[in-house]
């Protein structure tokens, strides 16, 4: 019990460390500040009476900066931590291998994420707090489908962050990543809808899980279970595929 | 400097206050308006029919459409974005041609007009052959639609002109319903709480290390 407890405070020990590099000024909160500001102004610009749209039109635009943010920041960061050194203090800590590794996607994805998309949801929701109120759980299961986009985004980034020599390259390749990405679900709908292909405009409407709850509630698409459950599933799989290989590659 | 030596949940706090004064103030310059109104005139003289569509991007509220120069009128509800809502129209067994299409942002509604080509025999049992559907009220020689909508959804309007008709004049309005916005205002007494919320418990901590350092 007491084994366990201690490990728990060494972790969070840790990720408090690992947060005060990635949440740094003045990078973060330059980031922030324009998010909250400038993200909140889009809820202002449109008479938005849904809980679904007023985070739609928020985080839409917002989730682009989220995601390069977590690129260069958050994954790049995990390089820097190789290159400098830092990492070997981390792995000095009697903390298991995989304990950090989760610790690293806490602290440069998860936190990050929570809080760039946080701030100007929070804008707007204060803003339009009559229209929040009354759909709550829309505001809310929206944001965390934008916030499980974003971690499936910065698992990947980390994945390629392990694997790349320098910060530089981890950036670049996670940010052509998110290009193709997204290429590919337009891609996808567009030769869907031509061809009248129905599976490859499922797997499009799939790829981005809060495009896929906005067609749900607005009504566009009849949605089946699996259409929302891709992006959570390969984002559970790139999360448990980086903790593994970060195990692997730092074996005591 | 002083950025750096407050902690993440004040620098947070502070970006959200003035994330709500800038969305306020951008609010009242430039925002949001609840009702507008759009017009137009279509040539019918090379069309079996002509449409009318309006849709809703942002927010609930009631579409009013009056046609003049009709013989018979029918609408349909339509949902989606503005480039998939018209595949709705299109699914009736019409084809759409010569669209022109704006947008009213500060509204949030994207309107416009086009040309039918279909089946006259079609055209005329619209109502029967598709459930979704609906024949407009007459009132004199104007045909007026009045819909509640979802933000989201819209309304397509078929018009078939009557024989003696070159031109289809319409007018529309929509208005929004249920939508509140926070004043300048209340936004700035609300972002002073939200900076003193984030500042109090630094403020605090700071207060009480000097305290300890005086007493020791």
């Amino acid at each position: 019990m007491t084994n366990k407890s201690s490990s728990a405070r060494r972790l969070l020990a840790i990720i408090s460390l690992d947060l005060s590099d990635t949440l740094r000024p003045p990078g973060f909160d330059a980031m922030i500040l324009l998010l909250a500001a400038l993200g909140g102004s889009l809820a202002v610009i449109q008479p938005l009476t849904e809980g679904y749209v007023i985070v739609f039109s928020v985080l839409e635009v917002t989730i682009i900066a989220v995601t390069i943010f977590l690129a260069l920041r958050g994954a790049a960061g995990i390089t820097s931590l190789i290159e400098n050194g830092v990492m070997n203090v981390y792995l000095s800590y009697p903390v298991s291998r995989e304990g950090i590794a989760l610790a690293l996607l806490v602290s440069r994805v998860l936190v990050p994420s929570i809080l760039l998309l946080g701030a100007p949801t929070l804008v707007a929701s204060v803003i339009l707090w009559r229209n929040v109120v009354e759909s709550l759980a829309e505001v809310l299961a929206m944001y965390t489908a934008y916030l499980v986009q974003a971690s499936f985004y910065g698992s990947v980034f980390a994945l390629i962050s392990l694997k790349a020599k320098t910060p530089g390259t981890s950036g670049v390749i996670s940010v052509a990543f998110y290009f193709v990405y997204n290429v590919a679900a337009i891609l996808l709908a567009q030769v869907g809808a031509s061809r009248g292909v129905e599976e490859l405009t499922q797997i499009a409407n799939s790829m981005v899980l809060h495009i896929a709850l906005y067609n749900m509630y607005s009504g566009a698409y009849n949605l089946e279970e699996w259409n929302l459950a891709f992006v959570p599933l390969a984002a559970g799989i790139t999360a448990s595929l980086f903790i593994a290989y970060f195990t692997a590659r730092f074996e005591p | 400097m002083m950025a750096a030596s407050l902690p993440v949940y004040t620098r947070i706090a502070l970006a959200v206050a003035v994330g709500i004064v800038l969305a306020s103030l951008i609010g009242d310059l430039f925002g949001a308006k609840t009702e507008t109104a759009f017009n137009g005139a279509i040539d019918v003289s090379e069309a079996d029919a002509a449409l009318i569509a309006a849709l809703s991007t942002a927010s609930s509220g009631t579409i009013e459409v009056v046609v003049e120069g009709a013989r018979s009128v029918y609408y349909l509800e339509i949902a989606g974005s503005p480039l998939t809502a018209l595949n709705q129209v299109t699914a009736l067994g019409v084809q759409v041609e010569r669209q022109r299409f704006l947008y009213d942002v500060r509204a949030g509604l994207g309107y416009g007009d086009a040309l039918l080509k279909a089946d006259p025999a079609l055209l005329a049992v619209l109502p029967r052959v598709s459930a979704n559907v609906e024949e407009a009220s007459k009132y004199g020689e104007l045909y007026v639609i009045r819909e509640p909508i979802e933000a989201g959804q819209g309304l397509a309007v078929i018009v078939l002109p009557a024989d003696d008709a070159y031109t289809i004049e319409y007018r529309g309005s929509f208005e929004v319903s249920g939508y509140y916005r926070m004043g300048f205002d209340t936004a700035v007494i609300a972002a002073v709480i939200v900076a003193m919320a984030g500042l109090a418990p630094y403020l605090a901590s700071r207060a009480l290390q000097n305290i300890r350092i005086v007493k020791s």
